[in-house]
């Protein structure tokens, strides 16, 4: 008797933990841009199809994105994006492990803005690279809209820029983020 | 006894603690439905070098095209050929992702040149696979020089029609291959020659360095006239890719680039060194800004 009391006991605090876990919030169609410009060209792309989730409890942050689903203005360019530059037939993803710092302190469940640092790593062209930036999250009724606005470099990710268009690619290529998280229920 | 209970209990937790944060990428991973990815950059361009390649214009995409092609390479008098050149100005657009349209002019007969190129489908792996990116291309070309004969003062009397069945598969990286059953229909003709000319084209290209591919292109011509001594077309030559323009050079006995010239009016001979040195180049105006436009799933 006492240790089905115990067992019981043990398997609610099981699943209680599970039950906790499940805020969860959830993006397929996230929007993803970046831009470039010099006096010789601008350059910008965006994906509105960037799949997020994000876990409130632990402030792990997973971001995955196509590459082949950012959009060019112009079909050349976005061939040799794909084809010369991230090589994406070989390394097809970018990846975003990262954890949001001091997310104990943000309530989800009263309407808010909050900024916090977010810190992990990227990884697209087959390189790792350690990002920490920081992101703003607007809670409203129970959505979060969550941005950050930063800059990269092609070395970072040894993306390679061949001297003759080296003046119509920025070093810094402005990134933009702005995804609307709805709760994941399953 | 208390020992078992704690640890037993720190077990339970800590399982499902470590459960949660090595899902969250598997739950994604999960949730994200699965996608077809479509087979693109079989060919550098539209153009494989004197005919088409399965390769098309997407939606809102314009293409400005110069071909330009010189004398015979032997011809050391005329600068290798240099110093006569016939020039092909053509302008394509993609009016859906599966339709584009283009019209053209040549120097040869002042002909003028028109074309539709459908893009039914599309190599693709992933959700839904396709071993194939197929094209169906129908052209009709006009010769606008003046009328020397009754004949040629009949309008329908200048006109010829070319079709194509276009398949190619990108074998990797590197290599791409196509096929490409054509007819050729000319309205006028010597009398001991044919109205209808069935050829058919083997081709491809071998992408040696990140940006640049050695094409070969090859069609054979099945009836060919008789009234004068034609030759099957050849071409080869490389696609250089400079980061935002293509340039295609190539070396060919054929002096037209339109479809009824290269496979009923080809008189040089790669085996009596009637080559001749060409090239294309193509600038791309975004009509429609795409980057606006929401994407569509899969």
């Amino acid at each position: 008797m006492k240790k089905l009391v115990l067992f019981s006991v043990l398997l609610s605090i099981a699943f209680f933990s599970n039950v906790q876990a499940q805020d969860k919030y959830i993006t397929k169609t996230g929007h993803v841009w970046f831009h470039s410009k010099t006096p010789l060209k601008e350059i910008e792309a965006h994906s509105r199809q960037v799949t997020s989730i994000l876990d409130t409890k632990t402030g792990d942050m997973i971001v995955s994105a196509f590459l082949t689903d950012f959009k060019f203005d112009n079909q050349l360019v976005e061939e040799h994006f794909n084809e010369n530059f991230v090589e994406s037939a070989k390394f097809p993803k970018v990846k975003f492990k990262a954890k949001v710092l001091d997310i104990a302190s943000v309530d989800f469940t009263k309407n808010g803005t909050y900024k916090r640092m977010v810190e992990g790593v990227m990884e697209m062209h087959g390189t790792s690279v350690n990002i920490k930036k920081e992101g703003t999250a607007v809670v409203k009724d129970g959505k979060i809209k969550a941005t950050a606005y930063f800059t990269v470099t092609a070395a970072q990710f040894a993306i390679i820029i061949p001297d003759l268009v080296k003046d119509k690619i920025q070093k810094d290529v402005e990134v933009s983020v702005e995804f609307t998280y709805l709760p994941y229920t399953k | 006894m208390k020992a078992k209970v704690v640890f037993t209990a720190l077990l339970f937790l800590s399982g499902s603690m470590n459960v949660m944060s090595q899902d969250l990428e598997s739950l994604l991973e999960s949730e994200t439905e699965a996608r077809t990815e479509v087979t693109t950059g079989t060919f550098k361009a539209t153009r494989l070098m004197n005919g088409h390649s399965i390769e098309r214009m997407q939606k809102g995409q314009l293409d400005f095209r110069i071909d330009h092609r010189f004398g015979e390479l032997s011809d050391t008098y005329n600068a290798f050929g240099l110093d006569q050149s016939s020039v092909h100005f053509s302008l394509d657009y993609g009016i859906t992702d599966w339709l584009m349209v283009g019209i053209g002019r040549s120097a040869l007969q002042k002909t003028v040149d028109g074309f539709l190129k459908f893009s039914p489908i599309r190599q693709s792996t992933g959700k839904v696979t396709m071993p194939v990116s197929v094209s169906v291309f129908l052209g009709a070309d006009m010769k606008g020089t003046k009328p020397v004969t009754s004949l040629d003062s009949v309008f329908t009397n200048n006109l010829s029609y070319s079709s194509q069945l276009l398949i190619a598969r990108k074998f990797s990286e590197k290599l791409s291959l196509q096929v490409m059953p054509t007819f050729v229909h000319r309205n006028l003709v010597a009398a001991s020659d044919p109205n209808n000319v069935f050829a058919a084209g083997i081709g491809g290209r071998y992408k040696f360095q990140k940006r640049v591919s050695l094409n070969v292109e090859y069609y054979h011509v099945f009836n060919k006239l008789v009234s004068a001594k034609t030759y099957d077309p050849l071409a080869i030559g490389f696609d250089i890719e400079t980061g935002g323009h293509v340039f295609q050079l190539f070396f060919t006995n054929a002096i037209w680039n339109t479809e009824r010239g290269f496979i009923t009016d080809t008189q040089g001979n790669w085996g009596n060194g009637d080559v001749h040195f060409g090239f294309k180049i193509s600038r791309v105006f975004p009509l429609i800004k795409r980057k606006d436009v929401a994407a569509v799933a899969e």
